[in-house]
């Protein structure tokens, strides 16, 4: 079923192309849904009523999202142009926020026997067909992401010397290698409450991105939304270190806070070009989103109003344009802008009351 | 079944709020018989409404036209400020809004108080679960706004789930049951849980003061609670920035679990943590159940459903935050 979408462009402008696949929200209902840009036409994906956020594959072909039925909630895989529509067979009932590793091969998600327990971290390899928990199976590993490469590796321990209790490096190291590895945020205790902390998680290690030796007293601060971007070589995360919640970014220059401000900025998301950065922020009072060249921490509102919120940022394939949820209150819509300044937005107003959770469909690979 | 019509049809036919007639709100969103306003003379308070309109305050006696300050829109409506005058005389009155096409009433919900106490008392009541085919609930549920009347709470909160089914059929019954209480009541939101909810006790969440105290209701119903897909997590930001400055900083809701949307968690219990938060869950950590939020700071108040009755106390609200024990007292004078 094709719907039919109102698209206001602003002025006149070249609206880019492709498809970007969004969370639906109705009245009690949730359902993963593909806006085809050219078009305008919409239409749903799988027949879900309470999903979660889509993620694409990273070839573009396959969507990966949450699913309820019942009182379980599985990881379907989707492939919108062929409608091949799978579960994944996972041991838990409740699986969540998945990933894609960079070649597609695998996805690392949470899980958890139900919705208020803390979650573990499991993956599924889509070669042997089996899902294994992650982590030694440690409890309390949220959002993985996977890291494309084990660059990271030169500045975590350059001389190959570091010693850290509890964890087999050498091991660590090793399963990276033939497996991959993931960052997640984990829950840590500290100071008599729990706090959080980025790890760098394998099969069985879990070990500390060693936050603490770059910034004192990190285990007072509670760290989320870690992103890595493109190259392996550069960690995005929000901390409350500061008195308020900053974007930071760990890479070959140390620790930088790009964000510094005031007000809260959350939810980093890389571009495929290199050195930018969009996040969510509320320094123009109501929630905007924004973008930060890394490389001179200079931020630029991209979407930002006195009357809206606009939040999820979703980069195009080409880095130029960021979709994001432009939100009235009663409503909300998909808006598409340019980075560069000077160009009009493009409002897609689309038939579902509610709109959460943009992605951008990659390019094909060859 | 006869019972549920005869409980509709006393909520429609007796002249209550005046909402639509099929006991949904109509202009007015907040404040409403399930989120009044408490203020005093010369005191503000907050209207968020489906469209602007001209407000009145009114009584028997009189019909005060009343100056708002529109204040922007919040969940998509236009939000206000209206300011009483000094003289006006304390009492429980009536917010009446006039459109060109509409005139609504919101009955008794803007208390007027002489002043607002440095220490009080507010009644905390857990689930209510009422259901429209049993009557005596709602009877028990007058009662005990009754004896909480008669203990000196100065309000009640209702951090449960208000009936068996979130359905309209039972909802204006419950209309009629608190816009006729002895003291006001503030409830929890339950828009995730059914869209219904929102009809008829307004969308989202909403922030009141009393006095020096600021308090935040919100949503954490539905099989996401707290979710971090849609506008909550904005909208707890500011409004939680928007009580800053209060003396206490105290949350209600009906669920709480360290594992609920961990966006909310860090907004409202890490970033900026509320002193106090009031819930009908018990939340546990690593198997042993909790007295303060996990992430620190934060003192819970659970009420978990009980084995008989409606489970509810008294929390004394002064130099600290604590529960009190409930008053012996002759039973409270049955109502008519």
């Amino acid at each position: 079923m094709f719907w039919c979408v109102l698209v206001t462009v602003t002025a006149l402008a070249a609206p880019p192309s492709g498809q970007i696949a969004y969370l639906a929200l109705g009245e009690g209902a949730r359902q993963v849904a593909m806006l085809d840009l050219a078009s305008g036409d919409t239409r749903p994906v799988g027949t879900g009523t309470q999903d979660g956020a889509p993620v694409w594959s990273p070839g573009g072909d396959r969507l990966a999202f949450s699913t309820a039925a019942g009182d379980t909630r599985r990881i379907a895989i989707v492939s919108p142009d062929t409608a091949a529509f799978e579960k994944l067979p996972g041991a838990h009932a409740w699986n969540t926020h998945p990933r894609w590793s960079s070649d597609g091969s695998a996805i690392a998600y949470e899980v958890s026997p139900g919705a208020g327990s803390l979650p573990r971290l499991a993956v599924h390899d889509f070669h042997t067909g089996r899902e294994i928990l992650w982590g030694g199976g440690r409890e309390g590993l949220f959002r993985p992401v996977w890291l494309p490469n084990l660059d990271l590796r030169l500045f975590l321990d350059p001389d190959h010397e570091l010693s850290i209790e509890g964890v087999d490096l050498g091991r660590l190291w090793a399963e990276a290698e033939v497996s991959g590895a993931v960052l997640a945020v984990g829950t840590t205790r500290a100071l008599g409450r729990i706090s959080t902390e980025i790890y760098v998680v394998t099969e069985t290690q879990v070990m500390p991105l060693l936050l603490d030796m770059i910034a004192e007293d990190s285990e007072r601060f509670v760290e989320w939304g870690c992103a890595v971007d493109r190259k392996g070589r550069q960690v995005a995360f929000e901390s409350n270190d500061g008195g308020d919640r900053e974007i930071y970014m760990l890479g070959s220059r140390g620790l930088v806070n790009l964000s510094n401000d005031r007000h809260a900025d959350w939810n980093p998301v890389w571009s495929p070009r290199k050195n930018w950065l969009a996040f969510e922020s509320f320094r123009g009072g109501r929630q905007g989103v924004y973008a930060v060249y890394t490389k001179t921490a200079n931020v630029r509102p991209v979407v930002a109003g006195d009357d809206f919120d606009a939040r999820s940022p979703a980069w195009s394939p080409d880095g130029k344009w960021l979709a994001c949820v432009v939100d009235e209150g009663a409503r909300s819509g998909l808006r598409i802008q340019a980075v560069e300044e000077g160009t009009p937005p493009i409002d897609y107003s689309l038939p579902s009351p509610g709109v959460a959770a943009p992605a951008w469909r990659p390019e094909a690979r060859p | 079944m006869i019972r549920v019509l005869v409980l509709v049809s006393i909520a429609i036919t007796l002249p209550a709020a005046a909402r639509n007639a099929d006991g949904t709100l109509a202009v007015i969103e907040y404040p409403n018989c399930g989120a009044p306003a408490m203020v005093t003379p010369g005191g503000a308070f907050s209207v968020r409404l489906r469209e602007k309109a001209e407000l009145f305050l009114v009584s028997e006696k009189t019909r005060l036209p009343l100056e708002t300050r529109w204040t922007g829109r919040e969940w998509g409506l236009p939000t206000g400020r209206c300011r009483l005058p000094g003289d006006l005389i304390p009492g429980d009155y009536t917010l009446e809004a006039v459109t060109p096409g509409a005139t609504d009433a919101n009955r008794g919900v803007v208390h007027v108080v002489e002043n607002f106490p440095d220490t009080y008392t507010i009644a905390q009541i857990g689930a209510l679960d009422l259901r429209g085919d049993d009557e005596a609930s709602f009877t028990r549920v007058r009662t005990l706004l009754e004896k909480a009347q008669a203990a000196g709470a100065v309000f009640a909160v209702i951090t449960g789930g208000l009936a068996s089914e979130e359905t309209a059929g039972i909802y204006r019954p419950i209309v009629q049951l608190l816009s006729t209480a002895p003291i006001p009541v503030f409830t929890c939101p339950e828009t995730a849980a059914s869209p219904v909810a929102a009809t008829f006790w307004g969308r989202g969440g909403y922030v009141f003061r009393f006095g020096a105290d600021g308090y935040l209701a919100f949503d954490t119903t539905g099989p996401f609670p707290a979710d971090e897909n849609g506008p909550q997590a904005a909208w707890l930001y500011r409004v939680r920035r928007r009580i800053r400055d209060s003396r206490w900083s105290i949350g209600l809701t009906q669920y709480y679990s360290h594992a609920m949307g961990i966006r909310a968690q860090l907004t409202l219990l890490v970033d900026d943590p509320l002193d106090a938060l009031l819930s009908s869950t018990v939340p546990s950590y690593e198997g042993h159940p909790l007295s303060t939020a996990p992430w620190g700071h934060t003192a819970l108040f659970p009420l978990p459903p009980g084995t008989s009755g409606i489970p509810w106390r008294l929390l004394r609200i002064g130099a600290g935050i604590h529960e009190i024990a409930v008053p012996l007292s002759k039973p409270a004078p049955k109502s008519e």
